[in-house]
């Protein structure tokens, strides 16, 4: 008989635009077996990562764009065991809206792991700046700068979620999931200063903002 | 022209409208006209154009369309349903609208009322 591998169910929300899509397509062995629910209109990418206790698998709730027509309905977020939080770091607006998913998110699930993404990070024409990525810090979400086109830290936001769902701070991936090769080169200086500028701001104190009542 | 003629092709026009190039939507709002897009009211002609032009592509299929009388003279109840698809997404969720249209000056018509939702079991 199979083993049972445990399985979490995992929501991927952030503004339209973002391409979330994009981020969960990468992943090959989702790409296959992913399976559209019409009755709910979302798309399930199943993503089994390996760690050194054997396999487990996010569910990834990819919703099919009805976040344009307004907020989503709380059908979604019921049951959900952790979230990606997602945004482009060259539009400040979705920036801006992490604030609304994130509480909309916690109105529902009030304590599950959540990363927040910066996607499209290879771009050169950055507008959401390290030091400006605040949010994550007084919320205690995790932060990653992803880019779903150069493949740049696809399997991170997971790890950690992975991490935390199980308790464990010292697991990792022992097997490299399988991705669609990148369509972008990342380049490196500008990879080693976002670096810079991120563990910079981590190190800065959090400045009193007026949406603290948030 | 009964009224289901008025309501088929009236739902032809503006949902092609709709997904070719929803600014020229316009001629059919007034300032008083309102619209509810899943839960979300909104108010206006520019308000309107505003939303429905950020949608970005879509692409709307009509099922059913069913019409009814109003009391008032000038005016049809019509109910659409259909799926639409957004971007180049090619999952279509299930919609239904209802809409008010109301006869104005020679012979056109407006939308007076629009709610919107999509139907799915959440």
């Amino acid at each position: 008989m199979a083993e049972q591998i445990p399985e979490f169910k995992l929501i991927l929300i952030g503004d339209g635009c973002v391409e979330k899509t994009t981020f969960v397509k990468r992943h090959l062995t989702g790409e296959f077996e992913k399976k559209y629910v019409a009755s709910s209109g979302v798309e399930v990418h199943p993503l089994t990562f390996h760690n050194k206790s054997g396999a487990m698998k996010f569910n990834v709730w990819d919703i099919a764009g009805q976040e344009k027509f307004g907020g989503l309905r709380d059908g979604y977020y019921i049951q959900e065991q952790c979230a990606i939080i997602m945004f482009d770091v060259t539009s400040r607006v979705t920036y801006k809206n992490v604030s609304n998913w994130h509480c909309d998110l916690t109105r529902v699930c009030e304590n599950i792991p959540i990363v927040l993404c910066g996607n499209k990070a290879e771009s050169k024409d950055r507008k959401v700046k390290a030091k400006q990525t605040t949010f994550h810090r007084k919320k205690n979400l995790q932060y990653y700068d992803v880019s779903a086109k150069s493949n740049f830290n696809l399997k991170k936001p997971f790890l950690w979620l992975a991490r935390k769902l199980a308790g464990d701070d010292a697991s990792h991936f022992v097997k490299a999931p399988a991705l669609q090769p990148p369509e972008f080169t990342f380049d490196e200086a500008l990879k080693t200063k976002h670096e810079q500028e991120l563990s910079a701001a981590a190190a800065q104190t959090l400045p009193q903002d007026d949406d603290e009542n948030l | 022209m009964s009224a289901e003629e008025i309501a088929k092709s009236f739902c032809n026009h503006y949902y092609q409208t709709f997904d070719s190039s929803p600014a020229n939507l316009r001629p059919l709002f007034t300032p008083q006209s309102m619209m509810t897009f899943e839960g979300n009211q909104i108010g206006g002609v520019d308000a309107i154009i505003q939303k429905i032009t950020d949608f970005g592509k879509l692409t709307h299929i009509i099922k059913t369309i069913d019409v009814q009388p109003s009391p008032n003279p000038q005016a049809l109840f019509i109910f659409v349903t259909g799926a639409c698809k957004i971007g180049d997404d090619q999952n279509a969720l299930h919609f239904c609208e209802f809409i008010q249209l109301v006869a104005g000056e020679n012979n056109s018509f407006y939308v007076s009322n629009s709610i919107f939702r999509l139907n799915y079991g959440l």
